[in-house]
């Protein structure tokens, strides 16, 4: 500032603090000494208490009750959804995730030690219809079986593939002997 | 129940407190209805962290650090769009009304230019400046809040004051002439 080029930088701090409130009582005597000694620097200390006294005369803001109001209701709101939410919010907790998890697991684990031990136990009679119609039923199969080499074999390599290939490569012999 | 009152107990105490501050930092009602309900509902939701002693310096953290927030987000804001001078129409009232020579005295006009000024205050100091100078918070009690060290306080709010004074002093030189 002008006004403190020729007051040392150490004075106008002390100045400042003067005007403000918060010099010690050694500072306030250097100062009021100084005030009385020097114009300038009086009329330092003047301009900086008058900027002190306003600023100490600057309020708080109130702030609006409507605004606290409507928070509080937001609050409340807020609460009442979360409770309303989740009555069995507790099993979020990891301690009940926890049990959950191992309760699972044992229970999966159980099941697969706990193999189902229970024996079949079947009659004479039982077995040997069973025997009966295995053979009756491998009989079949080998009759189809039978009938269909005789077709491929009989029929239709003897009597429909092989005679057309034989007049085919009868046809190019002669063709090779004519040319 | 006991934190339901612990809370009005609480944001009682401190609401003008949390507004005011917002108030001074963000320059717009709005944003300051905004962080003060925003502050309330943090304290409700995290009022069992802290007790009356320390709730305090959390509650002018989290207010502090909020209008951080705005600010950093009106900065980028501000980059891509015009900026909206909501308080316009206010300053131009009060400036008719500072006219008026039976309204407005010299300090009247002083504390307008003060409130003025302190709005052009850098963040850094304004800071500190609002929660010494107008909420009355101790040197200890910022350096907590903001996360600087007790000297630094000391020294930013002299430079506040400084600042603040270099403002004033057109206002000073016209008011000079004028009277």
């Amino acid at each position: 500032m002008n006004q403190s080029k020729h007051i040392k930088e150490e004075l106008v701090d002390k100045i400042i603090a003067a005007a403000y409130g918060d010099a010690g009582i050694l500072d306030k005597i250097i100062v009021g000494f100084q005030a009385v000694r020097n114009p300038e620097v009086k009329k330092l200390l003047k301009d900086y208490k008058e900027t002190a006294d306003a600023v100490h005369l600057l309020s708080q803001a109130e702030c609006p009750d409507a605004l606290v109001k409507a928070t509080g209701d937001r609050i409340k709101y807020q609460s009442k959804y979360e409770k309303k939410k989740s009555p069995v919010s507790f099993l979020r907790r990891p301690v009940f995730k926890f049990a959950a998890a191992a309760l699972v697991i044992g229970v999966v684990s159980f099941l697969l030690i706990q193999k189902p031990k229970h024996e079949v136990k079947y009659s004479k009679a039982e077995a040997e219809l069973a025997e009966k119609q295995v053979k009756e039923s491998l009989a079949i199969v080998g009759k189809v079986l039978r009938k269909t080499q005789y077709k491929v074999t009989d029929e239709v390599l003897g009597g429909q593939v092989s005679p057309p290939i034989k007049k085919s490569i009868n046809l190019i012999n002669d063709l090779f002997k004519g040319g | 129940m006991l934190k339901s009152i612990k809370y009005k107990l609480l944001i009682q105490q401190h609401k003008s407190r949390i507004y005011s501050y917002s108030l001074y930092m963000l320059r717009n009602k709005l944003d300051a209805d905004d962080v003060t309900q925003e502050v309330m509902i943090r304290t409700w939701n995290n009022i069992e962290k802290f007790n009356f002693d320390s709730a305090k310096s959390w509650i002018m953290k989290t207010t502090h650090n909020l209008c951080l927030d705005y600010l950093r987000r009106r900065k980028l804001a501000s980059q891509r769009e015009y900026v909206i001078d909501e308080n316009a129409e206010d300053r131009l009232y009060d400036a008719d009304r500072l006219k008026d020579p039976e309204i407005g005295t010299r300090r009247e006009m002083l504390k307008a230019k003060i409130h003025e000024a302190i709005g052009r205050l850098p963040e850094s100091l304004k800071n500190i400046f609002v929660m010494y100078e107008i909420q009355g918070l101790k040197y200890r009690e910022i350096s907590e809040i903001l996360g600087i060290p007790l000297n630094s306080v000391k020294v930013y709010l002299l430079r506040a004051r400084k600042k603040l004074q270099t403002e004033l002093k057109e206002f000073r030189n016209e008011s000079i002439e004028t009277y």
